[in-house]
């Protein structure tokens, strides 16, 4: 390591390198607590090129042929769920807190280039006084970095109609891991606009490899028009039965709401709890529609859905148009963090996706796991895309082997999810969370192929290694596997 | 030491600390985070070494970690974003105080603030010395500028010094049929700061409580321990504020106020906390155009601003002061109110809700962290186009002006609302 740290502190300041113990530990969790591990070393570095000159000295180091070759991982702000900007042993963190210029926002084309650090809210705050947005609006939007967005392929309440991180990404400066720069998409050397779709994309491709394939640093991204008004609709329900096929109604019916959440029993309780929301002890669900688009549009498909809704016999409706009135329904799903935080210290985020239909049974074989492990169970879904999120709220103090519990009741999940067609992650990545259960959904030959891909970009495997996939297929894929007789 | 940390248990102090379940929603509030970008310098950060002092039996932090939490300025903007309700100060109170045994309250600016707050803050004569003192210093680095300044953040004070009497009522000429309600009455401190570099800021307080018709009883008394107690000296900042609030006291011919308003955004939510059976309330909390509370209409001060209205748009933005925004929870007040005077162009300002620097006596203890979020702060004001800046506290005044160039002017908005009366 003195070799390393002697070549980067010829071009890196004392502030930058952090390797005190203290620094490490703050390092060692993102916004999951059940990874802890420590890296080798934090860097800071402000611009690109001392990111590549970073790479390269880690290169340098690791051509000395030591014990155990070291490797690097971006981290933006750490607000993942994954594990994904944990360092495995031999990692540096490279972290881009420092990369968090607006670069150019572009108005007429509908287009902002940022560096990768930038908080994705803060964006938004910049367009404010403009007719454009960005569209992916993640829970953690107010601290999550539009980097940490483009690698896990974040998504948001508002996705179910403006699609994920992926479909607003049109192109990138990359550091790839040998720390050359590369320019991807529609985004040229010059750091200009350059819309292109005759090549293959590799943007595409980058965005969803949790830091895999490289670093992206700075990133082009799509602008969406603000709709002109919008309509948010809460109802609630006895049951989480009616609440499951009325959004199944919903969008076999055609309609595409902005947004299309519930929030069921246990969750609802505790928010409830929290806020005093006023919803009656009989509530089992809630659903929160949100419309949006052309005034006259947005009432026909208000009428429509008011109709579906009350068929289903809701304990309770309310809807406004008014923003401020807007955020106090949002309150049920929004305010779900700090409302679980206050039943337990600790809670565990899952992620999972099942076709829209097998909603209900996913909820059912859910609860059955939590009673199974005697946890307490609390869901919240954006249902529109069959994205569930069961919580498990804990106290290790109170509960030494909890833990352990959730573990096996986390396998358990991921078989049922299996089992009802389901995958492993609807937004919040793979990274170590879930590297394991990849088997349960991949053949160890599409997994192959898939770090083939990965070998494009990162042929020595230092860029985040020991991630997404396996470790028992990372290690065999890199060390044993003959990838020439593979390709042949 | 403030009360709130030392009566609380250690299972409250625990489930203080449970509630931080790192999701990091902080990290873009807190200013020496945005500076750095060190998670140690996050609310986040430190709470997780924190964590360690409460749960984990840590006697000693260690050098890395002090260095942390005494770079924390106490904006308490990770209070304000925090979806848990971290109550993020009063666990920095504790790791300071208690257990970790940091260098904020060691060496050399320690015992001259020390000095300060305990000598010169509290004593109206002193602090007239002192503001001579500074002036003269003013004089000598405009006729030397050469010369290294001993403090970084000089202020300006070029303005001509009006002596407000204390132990006096100034009444409202306009609402004198309601002279013995004590609903229309305030009383309004000169305090140390404010009074000593920026007085006009007081003319200008009296006279627009006047003009909103509210009587006005100015007592004999200096600082309130705010200053002190922000800067670590818990039990001098506590014990002061005691005395300060003995003073609060107006009861002839039988008139007895009860509400004691402030301008200061700092002194107001720490005199807050001790307020007794006396109502404290912020003068923004008195002009809030959704709840308005002054004797003259809400329509008739509107049509004061429309009447001095002149053609010319003047661009002008806002920096919320900390201790407003996120200690006292105050937000929007002044922003809607400022947008009700047509000749003035409000222009938002990125990172708005983010401290300048100021933090009391932060400048002095770390002059480069200050500094650097200082030039923060200015860029962003710079990035708006206005030159004409509002903000409701001295620190943050004379913060931002230190860091902006000399044709840009840091007002008030008390000051710049009583223009129009």
């Amino acid at each position: 390591m003195e070799f390393f740290l002697h070549d980067i502190a010829g071009f890196l300041d004392q502030d930058q390198i952090l390797d005190d113990p203290t620094d490490l530990k703050l390092y060692e969790t993102d916004a999951t607590s059940l990874f802890p591990s420590k890296a080798k070393l934090v860097l800071l570095p402000n611009t690109v090129e001392e990111l590549s000159k970073i790479i390269q000295s880690i290169h340098n180091y690791n051509d000395t042929k030591p014990a155990h070759k070291l490797s690097f991982l971006a981290r933006g702000a750490g607000t993942g769920l994954s594990g994904g900007a944990i360092a495995r042993s031999h990692s540096v963190i490279i972290s881009m807190a420092r990369f968090t210029k607006i670069i150019n926002i572009d108005l007429e084309n509908e287009v902002a280039l940022v560096e990768a650090g930038v908080v994705n809210a803060s964006l938004n705050k910049i367009l404010k006084d403009s007719s454009l947005h960005f569209a992916p609006d993640p829970s953690s939007q107010q601290a999550c970095t539009i980097g940490g967005n483009l690698a896990e392929n974040a998504g948001g309440v508002h996705c179910f109609k403006y699609g994920v991180t992926s479909e607003h990404v049109l192109g990138m400066e990359f550091v790839n891991s040998d720390g050359e720069l590369a320019y991807f998409g529609a985004l040229n050397e010059n750091l200009e606009f350059e819309p292109s779709a005759a090549d293959i994309d590799i943007s595409s491709l980058i965005v969803g490899s949790e830091g895999t394939f490289g670093i992206a640093t700075k990133i082009l991204l799509k602008l969406t028009p603000i709709p002109q008004s919008f309509i948010t609709i809460q109802a609630a329900f006895a049951s989480t039965q009616s609440c499951g096929k009325l959004v199944s109604d919903i969008v076999k019916q055609g309609f595409k709401p902005a947004a299309l959440e519930t929030v069921d029993n246990n969750a609802v309780k505790a928010i409830n709890a929290a806020y005093n929301l006023g919803f009656s002890d009989d509530v089992k669900a809630v659903i929160l529609i949100e419309l949006d688009g052309e005034p006259g549009e947005l009432q026909r498909e208000r009428n429509q859905i008011k109709e579906l809704i009350d068929s289903y016999s809701p304990v309770s409706v309310a809807e406004t148009q008014d923003a401020v009135e807007r955020l106090k329904l949002w309150k049920v799903r929004k305010g779900a963090a700090a409302a679980f935080g206050k039943i337990a210290p600790y809670w565990y985020l899952y992620d999972l996706v099942v076709p829209r239909s097998k909603i209900p049974n996913a909820l059912h074989g859910l609860e059955k796991i939590a009673d199974k492990y005697k946890l307490l169970l609390a869901n919240i879904l954006h249902a529109g895309d069959g994205n569930i999120h069961p919580n498990f709220l804990y106290d290790p103090d109170k509960e030494p082997d909890v833990v352990d519990r959730i573990h096996k009741a986390s396998h358990e999940i991921m078989e049922l999810c299996v089992s009802l067609d389901g995958t492993l992650s609807g937004e919040h990545g793979i990274g170590i969370e879930k590297q394991e259960y990849m088997s349960e959904l991949f053949s160890d030959m599409d997994m192959k192929k898939m770090l083939m891909l990965r070998e494009v970009f990162d042929p020595h495997y230092i860029s985040n290694p020991d991630k997404i996939f396996p470790i028992r297929i990372c290690r065999e894929c890199h060390r044993d596997y003959d990838l020439e007789q593979f390709k042949s | 030491m403030s009360d709130a940390i030392t009566e609380t248990s250690i299972e409250a102090k625990i489930d203080q600390i449970n509630a931080c379940v790192h999701c990091g929603y902080c990290l873009p509030a807190c200013p020496t985070y945005l500076s750095t970008g060190n998670e140690g310098n996050s609310p986040r950060g430190r709470l997780y070494l924190i964590r360690d002092l409460i749960k984990g039996g840590v006697e000693d932090l260690g050098d890395t970690a002090r260095g942390y939490l005494d770079n924390c300025l106490g904006c308490q903007a990770c209070e304000t974003s925090c979806p848990s309700g971290v109550e993020y100060i009063k666990l920095l109170e504790y790791a300071r105080e208690e257990r970790s045994q940091t260098h904020y309250n060691k060496g050399f600016w320690a015992l001259v603030r020390r000095t300060a707050f305990q000598y010169f803050l509290p004593n109206r004569f002193l602090l007239n010395i002192s503001r001579l003192g500074l002036r003269a210093m003013n004089a000598i680095y405009s006729t030397f500028p050469f010369l290294p300044k001993l403090v970084k953040i000089q202020p300006k004070l070029d303005f001509e010094y009006k002596q407000i009497e204390t132990d006096r009522f100034y009444p409202s000429l306009s609402n004198l049929d309601n002279i013995d309600n004590p609903d229309h009455c305030l009383i309004f401190n000169l305090g140390c700061v404010m009074d000593t570099i920026y007085n006009q800021v007081h003319v200008d307080t009296i006279k627009l409580l006047n003009a909103l018709g509210f009587h006005v009883y100015v007592p004999d008394s200096a600082c309130c321990g705010a200053l002190a107690s922000h800067s670590g000296e818990f039990e001098l900042g506590h014990k002061q504020r005691q005395e300060f609030m003995e003073k609060q006291v107006y009861n002839i011919d039988g008139l007895k106020i009860n509400t004691i308003v402030s301008n200061s955004a700092g002194c107001g939510a720490f005199i807050k906390d001790e307020a007794n059976e006396l109502k404290v309330v912020d003068i923004a909390e008195l002009l809030d155009v959704d709840n308005w509370q002054a004797p003259v209409s809400l329509d008739e001060f509107k049509a004061s601003l429309m009447a001095k209205d002149d053609e010319a748009k003047l661009d002008v933005t806002y920096h919320p002061a900390c201790h407003l925004n996120h200690a006292q929870g105050i937000q929007g007040v002044y922003e809607k109110l400022l947008s009700l005077v047509p000749s003035l162009n409000l222009k938002a300002l990125y990172e708005a809700d983010v401290c300048c620097g100021s933090a009391g006596f932060y400048n002095l203890i770390k002059p480069d962290m200050a500094d650097d979020i200082g030039k923060r702060k200015a860029e962003n004001i710079q990035n708006t186009e206005a030159k004409f800046v509002l903000t409701a506290n001295p620190g943050c005044m004379s913060q931002i002006e230190a860091h902006l160039p000399e044709d840009y002017k840091v007002e008030h908005p008390i000051s710049f609302l009583a223009k129009f009366l």
